[in-house]
């Protein structure tokens, strides 16, 4: 037996998920934004120095395709580079049944890792919402079956909820139903400059915590320090 | 609210436009940036988000003083403001100041994260940079450090890996994210520690059945007050302990496969400290194994006296002298294992093994230096009874110090090693083993250092036949299988006592 075999800790791990909207909508400048955004993100993450949270990054991507595992929940590596393309429709609803159903999986996040965080981004209305329109109260809107049984999951309940809203179209109800949580604002973003200052906030807000001697408690970096304050919805 | 600062931007300090350097570090607290005018300063910028304005100024208030007492103590050319980065001018329009920048130090978290998946060399690589005699000598610093911060009225509050620098090359710590020291009185309270170090009564007032059976009342603790030297003492007792063994003190093998909240629990002092007798909160891990090759007896005492006896009676811990002292006496039995070169502690009559699980060997046969006391009856006839000499009874004999000596490596001697003292000051001679095999030593004494001898001119080498021989500032060769080393004679109560040296191995 060697001094390394016996030093070996298993670290625990802070699982990230991203859910970006790869819908048609998305095309063109907003895409590429996110493109560069995350590219910067996983460089941050990488450089961490003696993280006491391990972070393991999921990436999935929800189109007319439907959902696409980009990036199964694991360590991020040199390799990881994601370049999105965009089409079709938003099955925003399919994206939160997913993230629900792996966090669900003990196998995937396990009873050791630190509470999960999701980072939703979006530009626009869930294709998947039936009988969705502008007039439905916050209350109805909670209570699609997506969210509802999001906010109703013992473990995925925990998970701390960042979202993006990207362009004028964006219903904030549905992502504010998504945060569930009145401390955390939903980022609205007009211009590209605010998708890549999400990106820094969501960085920063999880490297803190990684670097923290409780990985567990959520951390959220002051974002009237990040953004104008009319991108910020409480 | 001001917007985030970033490399580049500017900031004004005594009405003068700085520009921020690179960003060197930063937390939940604020940012850390090089000042690119004076490559010899840092700028720490407070995040103030979420502070009431008259929070920002209570903390400005609070920069301001500590400012003052750091200038004071440089006027007073005291050592300590080398040691910890005081904040010195207060920005203007941001709650932050400009310190001293440590460039050569590097975070004390370096020693305590193994590179990941690492294999055995480089493993091996990394623990012989920060090896257990390297690990010592820092403990001692820190120790020393904290203890001359309380003496000069003040409490670090939050003692962490973090805020500790360590010289890469040369002895020495520092300590930096000053801005939460504070003094027993103050009313200033912002961060109050670091999970994992913070002392219990830190984070919670002290259980009402543990102040019944120690007959405190409970209401008598206000948080402020709970901010001592004694909550000081435990966070670095907590860090020394991780810098020994690599683990946390409460933290057992059931917490580590347990959940976040488990974790959490223990980091708050709640579970049992794992090596105390008896307890089911163990942990299986190498130097938590092998403890007792890699400390002394006083020094596990002392542990259990912090994290045992003294987790919620502040007072019950050991004084930060009483560490200072343990492990300075213990670096004097920090050898390299003869089989496998690992640094271990010996100590003559324990039956430790190398705690190197590619050695395991006993750990024995170590040249030291080993100073007796020895207290005569017969005052008169003093050096006759040398020890070694026919006249005069020898009443009893104390081994005083043992001090490891590795062939060829000369090793420095202390007031110490020759008498009961607290003093931390210059060597006052040293010694060298030169040749193992010929038995041949080196010894070099300052004159005039033992003050209170009877008989100063006896400091030297005796011989069973040859007389005192007075020693030299230059090293002194000597044949250490035949010679005993005569340091000299003090006044006791009990009557004189002789200082006698040896090399001996144990």
């Amino acid at each position: 037996m060697k001094f390394a075999d016996y030093m070996k800790k298993e670290g625990r791990v802070l699982p990230v998920f991203l859910l970006v909207d790869t819908s048609g909508s998305m095309r063109g400048e907003k895409i590429e934004s996110v493109n560069v955004a995350l590219k910067e993100m996983l460089l941050a993450f990488r450089n961490i120095e003696h993280p006491k949270g391990l972070i393991r990054l999921s990436v999935i991507a929800f189109s007319g395709k439907g959902i696409e595992t980009i990036k199964p929940l694991s360590e991020i590596s040199e390799k990881d580079n994601f370049s999105f393309s965009a089409e079709g429709g938003t099955p925003m609803g399919q994206a939160i049944n997913e993230v629900k159903k792996l966090i669900e999986d003990e196998n995937i996040v396990g009873s050791r890792d630190y509470t999960p965080t999701i980072v939703l981004i979006s530009d626009g209305m869930p294709t998947d919402f039936p009988n969705y329109n502008h007039n439905m109260t916050y209350d109805e809107i909670v209570n699609w079956d997506p969210l509802k049984e999001l906010n109703s999951s013992s473990r995925a309940s925990k998970a701390t909820r960042l979202a993006m809203g990207i362009g004028a179209d964006m219903d904030s109800r549905i992502l504010r139903g998504f945060i569930n949580n009145e401390n955390i604002p939903l980022i609205k973003a007009r211009d590209n400059l605010t998708i890549a200052r999400f990106f820094k906030w969501v960085t920063m807000s999880i490297s803190v915590r990684s670097r923290s001697a409780n990985p567990n408690k959520v951390v959220i970096e002051e974002p009237s320090l990040m953004f104008n304050d009319e991108d910020i919805l409480f | 609210m001001s917007p985030i600062k970033n490399t580049g931007d500017t900031i004004l300090i005594n009405a003068h436009a700085y520009t921020l350097g690179d960003l060197l570090g930063s937390g939940l607290e604020g940012s850390v940036y090089a000042m690119k005018e004076h490559p010899s300063k840092a700028i720490k910028i407070i995040d103030t988000s979420g502070m009431k304005s008259e929070e920002i100024e209570k903390a400005r208030e609070h920069l301001r003083w500590l400012s003052h007492i750091g200038t004071e103590r440089r006027n007073a050319k005291d050592d300590i403001v080398h040691r910890v980065a005081f904040p010195q001018i207060l920005l203007d329009d941001e709650l932050g100041y400009t310190m001293n920048r440590i460039k050569e130090g590097e975070s004390l978290e370096g020693f305590l994260n193994p590179p990941q998946n690492a294999t055995d060399d480089e493993f091996n690589t990394w623990y012989k940079q920060y090896s257990l005699k390297r690990r010592f000598q820092t403990i001692v610093d820190m120790f020393n450090l904290v203890r001359d911060i309380h003496i000069n009225g003040l409490i670090f509050t939050d003692l962490s890996p973090r805020n500790i620098l360590v010289g890469k090359e040369t002895r020495g710590i520092c300590l930096i994210d000053t801005d939460n020291m504070r003094n027993r009185t103050d009313e200033y309270v912002n961060t109050m520690g670091t999970p994992g170090y913070m002392a219990p009564e830190v984070w919670a007032s002290i259980p009402e059945d543990e102040c019944k059976k120690n007959h405190l009342d409970p209401t008598q603790f206000s948080i402020m007050g709970r901010l001592s030297p004694e909550s000081d003492i435990y966070s670095l007792a907590a860090i020394a302990f991780e810098l020994l063994t690599m683990e946390k003190p409460f933290i057992g093998d059931d917490v580590i496969k347990g959940t976040p909240d488990d974790e959490e629990c223990a980091m708050r002092g709640l579970t049992d400290y794992i090596l105390k007798p008896g307890t089911k909160n163990k942990r299986d891990s190498l130097f938590v194994n092998m403890f007792a090759s890699i400390t002394t007896k006083e020094i596990r005492d002392l542990f259990n006296r912090t994290f045992v006896d003294g987790l919620y009676m502040p007072a019950l811990r050991p004084s930060d002298e009483e560490f200072y002292e343990a492990f300075s006496k213990a670096l004097d039995h920090i050898g390299k294992c003869t089989n496998c070169g690992e640094y271990n502690i010996f100590e003559s009559g324990t039956e430790n093994i190398c705690f190197n699980p590619g050695c395991m060997k006993p750990l024995k046969g170590k040249l030291a230096l080993r100073v007796f006391l020895t207290f005569l009856d017969n005052p008169n006839k003093t050096m006759a009874a040398s020890g070694v000499g026919a006249e005069g009874k020898i009443n009893k004999t104390y081994l005083m110090s043992e001090t490891i000596i590795e062939v060829g490596e000369e090793k420095m001697l202390y007031y110490r090693h020759f008498q009961e003292s607290r003093d931390r000051g210059k060597p006052v001679g040293k010694i060298k083993v030169v040749d193992q095999d010929a038995h041949y030593a080196e010894i070099s004494m300052k004159t005039g250092v033992f003050n209170g001898l009877t008989d100063p001119e006896f400091i030297g080498i005796k011989t069973r036949t040859i007389k005192a021989i007075p020693l030299e500032r230059e090293p002194m060769r000597f044949n250490y299988s035949n010679i005993e080393l005569g340091f000299g004679t003090v006044e006791s109560n009990e009557g004189k006592i002789q200082i006698i040296g040896r090399i001996e191995v144990i």
